[in-house]
C-alpha cells in the first residue's frame, strides 16, 4: 500500500510540474461505484466446505457485487486523456449452518487493492457532455481471508488464515464527462478482464495447495465496473488561438 | 498538493469492505430424555452377589447411543462399560459382607442430530440407585426331609438354602448293585433354582438307593448331607414249560410305574443264549418264549426292569434271574464224564447206582443208589477214595472193590454182607483196582498185569486162573461167558473153554441175558449170537463215546465229539435211527438221556 501511495504521490508531483506546460487541463476525480467478481475458484472452495460440514449447512453469501472505490488523476489533451488510478474493492462468501446449540460459519473475505493508467478517446460531444471510450490498465493486489468458526453451546473456536495474490486485469469502459467550471461529473460502465495469478501464502513462491482437493486458487475478478465520479480540475489552460 | 494528499489516504482508509453475512438456521428437537431407565437384569430393588459378582443391566435409550456406563458402590466408581445392555463385573471377596448403595449412571449422546450433538457436546444422563447386598459366606447344609414313594414314581425332598447368595443344590444318586451289593455313583444333578427343593427321581425302580444333597453357594460348597432309602421290587421271575418248545416267564410288576420304561428279558451269562426281548408295557408280565435248549443244558432267565436311563452306560435297574430251565428234571450230580459213566440202571432192582463225591471239606466217595421216580437218592454210602463198584445185572450182587479188597453190600440198604480179599486166590495187585466184572451168579471175572481169574464168590473159590497172561477178562451177565482178550470162553460146567474168537474191541455188552454180545468196535458195533457165535447184525456208529446198551428201550445210545450229539441205534437197524444236539455226559439208561444233575425221558426225542 505505502508503494501505491508512493507512485500517486510521484504522478502528482509530475502533475503539477509538467502539466501546466503540455496539457490542456489536469483533473483529479473521485469515483464510487459498483463491481461484479466471477471468484470461480473462491466458490469452489465454498462447496468444498460446505461438503465438509458435519450438518447440513448452506451457502448465504457467494461473492455478490460490491463497491468500488478509485481515484484517478488525468492529463487531457483535446480528444483523448490519459492518467493514473488507484482503487479498491471488495467481496465475499459464507457457508453457515445454525441451530439451536450454536453455529458453524465459514467465511471468506477478499480484498482487491489496484492501482494502473488509463487512457480514453472522445468520441462525441453531447449536450450532457463528452462521451469517452477507453481502457484500464491495472495491476490487483488481492488478500483472501478464510475463516473458519464453530460457536457451540456458547464455547466459540475460531481459526483464520489470509492468502495473497495479484492479478493484471484490462477493463475496456465508456465514460461520460459533464464539466461545470472546474468541477466536472462523469460516469463510466465497463468490465475488466483478469488473468489472476495463484494464490499464495504470502511468499510469492509459496503457493497455496487445498489440503483436501490437492488444488490451487485464483482470485478470478473479472465483472463489471460500474461508478460515478466527480472531479476537479487542478490546471486549465485555454487553447492556443 | 496538500488536499489531494489528505484526500487519497483518507478515501483509502474510509472505504468500507464487504462483510459476509447471513445465516443458514436448521430447526432441531431439543434434547429429550423422556422414556430412558435403566433396569437391573436379575433384580428389581435389591441385588445379592458374591465372589466377581456380573451386575447385569439394560438400559432403555430410545435409540440413543450411548457413550458410556458408570458404576458406583456407595459412590465408588468400580466400573465403565459402554454398552446399552452389558454387564459390569465387582469384585466382592475384597469387601465386608453387608449391603452397599449401587448407582448406575448412564451416559448417552442427545440424539438431536444438532451441532453440539454431532460435536459430542451434547449428553443426556440417566442414573439409577440400587442396594446391593455382597455375602461370600459358606454355606450351611440343608436337610433331606424326605424320600419316598409318591405316585409312582420317588420323591426327594429337601430344605429349601434360605439365603440369596445361593448358586444351585448339588445331587449325587447312588444306585444299589445288586450283583456287587455296594452304591454306586449313578448320577450328579444340580438345581439352580433356590426355591426348588423337590426332585422325583424317574430313574428309580425299586430297592436301594442313596442321596447326597449339598448346597453350593458363594462359589462354596456345603458339607453334605445323605440319606439312604430302601424300597424292595423283588421280580421273582419263574418260568414253566408251556410245551416242548416254549417256556413261560411270569415276574412282577414294580411300584413305581411313573419310572417304568421297559423289562429287558434275557438269559444269565454262560446260557449261551445271546436272546433278548424288551417289553415296554409294565403290565405285560409275562413272556412266552422258545426256551432253544438242549439237553442237558440250562439256562437261567434274566428280567431286568429299567427306570428311565440317563445314558445307556450307566443305567439303575433290578433284576432277578429264574430258576434254571432245563429240559427234564433235576438228577444227582453223581460222578460221570463224556469218556467213562459209571453210572447204571439196573432193570431188575428198579434203581439206579452211581457214585457220587461226599459232602465235605475232605475228598470223599460214596455209593449211591436213585429212586427212578424221584430221581432223589435214596441211600448214600460212604465208601474208600477211589473205589468202584459191581453189580450184576440180576440185581443180585453188588461189590464195592478197593485195591485187593472187594465188599459184598445188600443193593436194597448197603448193609455190608461180607468181605474178600482176592490177593488170597490172585496175589495182590499192590492196591490198584482190579480189572473185574461180576455175573448173576456171582462170579466174579479179575484181571490185572499178571494174569486173569475167575472166582466164585458164593465160595470165595478159585474157578480158573491164566496167570502170567497180560489178557483181561470179562464175564458175561449170566456167568456162561467170558471174554479173555480177543477170544470167548464158554463154561462147560468144569471150566471155560475156547468158543471163538471176537476180535479187538473197546468193549463188549452182553445183552438179553447173554443170547448177545455187542462187540463195541469204535466205528461199528458187531451184533454177535452167542448160540451161533455169528454177527448178526453189523451197526455202523458214527464216531461216539460212551456206548450204552439200554435193556429197557432195547436201544444203543452214545455221544459224540464236539459238537456233541447223542447217536440211537437199534439192534434191527444197520444206521442211526435218531440223532440230536445235546451238552454233556450224556448216557442212555431206563428209557431216559441221563447225565450227572440231569434226567429226560427219551421221548423228549424219540419216537
Amino acid at each position: 500500500m505505502i508503494r501505491t501511495y508512493l507512485v500517486i504521490a510521484a504522478l502528482m508531483a509530475v502533475t503539477e510540474v509538467d502539466a501546466q506546460r503540455y496539457w490542456q487541463r489536469v483533473d483529479i476525480a473521485l469515483n464510487f461505484g459498483y463491481a461484479t467478481f466471477k471468484m470461480t475458484d473462491l466458490k469452489q472452495m465454498q462447496e468444498e466446505q460446505l461438503s465438509y460440514m458435519p450438518v447440513d449447512a448452506k451457502i448465504t453469501n457467494s461473492f455478490p457485487g460490491y463497491l468500488n472505490y478509485s481515484i484517478d488523476a488525468v492529463f487531457y489533451d483535446s480528444t483523448y486523456f490519459v492518467g493514473v488510478l488507484l482503487g479498491h474493492t471488495s467481496t465475499g462468501g459464507r457457508v453457515n449452518t445454525t441451530d439451536y446449540s450454536g453455529s458453524i460459519t465459514y467465511d471468506q473475505l477478499v480484498t482487491m487493492n489496484y492501482n494502473g493508467l488509463v487512457a480514453a478517446k472522445k468520441i462525441a460531444n453531447t449536450k450532457i457532455g463528452n462521451l469517452f471510450i477507453g481502457t484500464n490498465l491495472m495491476t490487483y493486489f488481492n488478500k483472501a481471508k478464510f475463516e473458519y468458526s464453530e460457536i457451540i453451546l456458547g464455547e466459540s473456536t475460531t481459526s483464520s488464515y489470509t492468502l495473497e495474490s495479484f492479478n493484471v486485469a484490462l477493463g475496456p469502459f465508456l465514460q461520460l464527462h459533464k464539466r461545470i467550471r472546474k468541477i466536472f461529473l462523469k460516469a463510466s460502465a465497463g468490465y475488466e478482464f483478469h488473468i489472476p495469478m495463484e494464490l499464495t501464502t504470502g511468499d510469492p513462491n509459496s503457493v497455496y495447495i487445498s489440503p483436501a482437493s490437492g488444488e490451487t486458487f485464483k482470485v478470478q475478478a473479472d465483472g463489471l465496473r460500474l461508478s460515478i465520479g466527480v472531479g476537479y480540475a487542478l490546471y486549465t489552460r485555454r487553447p492556443k488561438e | 498538493m496538500k488536499p489531494i494528499s489528505v484526500i487519497v489516504p483518507l478515501f483509502l482508509f474510509l472505504s468500507c469492505n464487504y462483510e459476509p453475512d447471513g445465516e443458514f438456521f436448521v430447526v432441531r428437537p431439543r434434547p429429550d430424555g423422556t422414556g430412558m431407565s435403566i433396569e437391573l437384569t436379575d433384580a428389581s430393588d435389591t441385588l445379592f452377589v458374591y465372589g466377581n459378582a456380573e451386575i447385569r443391566f439394560n438400559a432403555i435409550v430410545q435409540n440413543k447411543p450411548v457413550k458410556l456406563v458408570r458404576t458406583y458402590l456407595n459412590n465408588e466408581q468400580f466400573g465403565i462399560h459402554y454398552l446399552t445392555s452389558g454387564s459390569v463385573f465387582l469384585y466382592t471377596l475384597g469387601r465386608n459382607n453387608g449391603c452397599y448403595s449401587l448407582r448406575i449412571e448412564i451416559i448417552t449422546s442427545s440424539g438431536t442430530g444438532s451441532l453440539a450433538d454431532v460435536r459430542e457436546k451434547e449428553e443426556l444422563k440417566v442414573e439409577r440407585t440400587y442396594v446391593l447386598c455382597i455375602d461370600n459366606s459358606k454355606p450351611d447344609p440343608v436337610e433331606i426331609t424326605s424320600i419316598r414313594r409318591s405316585d409312582g414314581t420317588l420323591e426327594l425332598v429337601w430344605e429349601r438354602y434360605p439365603k440369596p447368595n445361593f448358586q444351585k443344590y448339588k445331587i449325587l444318586k447312588y444306585c444299589y448293585n445288586q450283583g456287587y451289593h455296594q452304591f454306586e455313583t449313578h448320577w450328579i444333578k444340580e438345581i439352580t433354582n433356590r426355591q426348588t427343593t423337590t426332585l422325583h427321581d424317574s430313574t428309580f425302580i425299586g430297592g436301594k438307593v442313596k442321596y447326597f444333597l449339598s448346597v453350593i453357594a458363594a462359589n462354596q460348597e456345603s458339607d453334605g448331607v445323605e440319606k439312604e432309602f430302601d424300597d424292595p421290587y423283588d421280580i421273582d421271575v419263574t418260568s414253566e414249560s408251556v410245551d416242548n418248545a416254549n417256556i413261560k416267564l411270569t415276574w412282577r410288576r414294580p411300584a413305581y410305574y411313573k419310572n417304568f420304561t421297559s423289562y429287558l428279558v434275557s438269559f444269565a451269562y454262560g446260557s449261551g443264549d445271546d436272546r433278548s426281548f424288551t417289553v415296554t408295557n409294565i403290565n405285560d408280565t409275562t413272556l412266552t418264549i422258545p426256551h432253544e435248549i438242549i439237553f442237558a443244558q440250562t439256562k437261567s432267565a434274566l428280567v431286568q426292569a429299567y427306570p428311565v436311563r440317563i445314558d445307556n452306560y450307566h443305567p439303575d435297574f433290578v433284576y432277578d434271574y429264574s430258576e434254571d430251565i432245563q429240559l427234564g428234571k433235576n438228577f444227582p450230580w453223581y460222578i460221570a464224564d463224556e469218556y467213562k459213566n459209571e453210572g447204571v440202571y439196573n432193570q431188575q432192582l428198579g434203581k439206579y447206582f452211581a457214585l457220587q463225591y461226599g459232602p465235605g471239606p475232605t475228598l470223599t466217595l460214596e455209593l449211591i443208589r436213585i429212586n427212578p421216580v424221584t430221581n432223589e437218592v435214596e441211600q448214600a454210602y460212604e465208601i474208600p477214595y477211589g473205589s468202584q463198584f459191581l453189580l450184576s445185572d440180576n440185581g443180585q450182587y453188588l461189590y464195592v472193590t478197593h485195591g485187593d479188597n472187594f465188599t459184598r453190600l445188600n443193593p436194597l440198604n448197603f448193609s455190608i454182607i461180607q468181605t474178600y480179599d482176592v490177593s488170597v486166590h490172585c496175589g495182590t495187585n499192590s492196591g490198584y483196582n482190579w480189572i473185574s466184572s461180576i455175573a448173576g451168579n456171582n462170579r466174579l471175572a479179575l484181571s490185572n498185569g499178571h494174569g486173569s481169574f475167575v472166582l466164585d464168590m458164593n465160595n470165595f473159590s478159585l474157578i480158573q486162573q491164566w496167570p502170567l497172561e497180560l489178557k483181561t477178562i470179562q464175564i458175561s451177565a449170566t456167568g456162561t461167558f467170558v471174554v479173555r482178550g480177543n477170544d470167548i470162553l464158554k463154561w462147560n460146567s468144569t471150566q471155560y473153554v475156547a468158543a471163538g474168537t471176537l476180535g479187538s474191541a473197546r468193549q463188549r455188552i452182553f445183552i438179553q441175558n447173554d443170547a448177545k454180545v455187542l462187540i463195541d468196535k469204535v466205528n461199528k458195533v458187531e451184533v454177535v449170537n452167542l448160540s451161533t457165535m455169528a454177527i448178526e447184525r453189523t451197526i455202523t456208529l458214527d464216531g461216539i463215546q460212551n456206548l450204552r446198551y439200554d435193556p429197557v428201550s432195547g436201544l444203543i445210545g452214545g455221544i459224540s465229539d464236539y459238537p456233541r450229539r447223542f447217536y440211537l441205534y437199534s439192534l434191527t437197524d444197520n444206521e442211526k435211527i435218531k440223532d440230536f444236539p445235546v451238552a454233556g455226559a450224556i448216557v442212555l439208561m431206563n428209557n431216559s438221556l441221563v447225565t450227572p444233575g440231569h434226567i429226560l425221558p427219551l421221548s423228549y426225542y424219540y419216537p
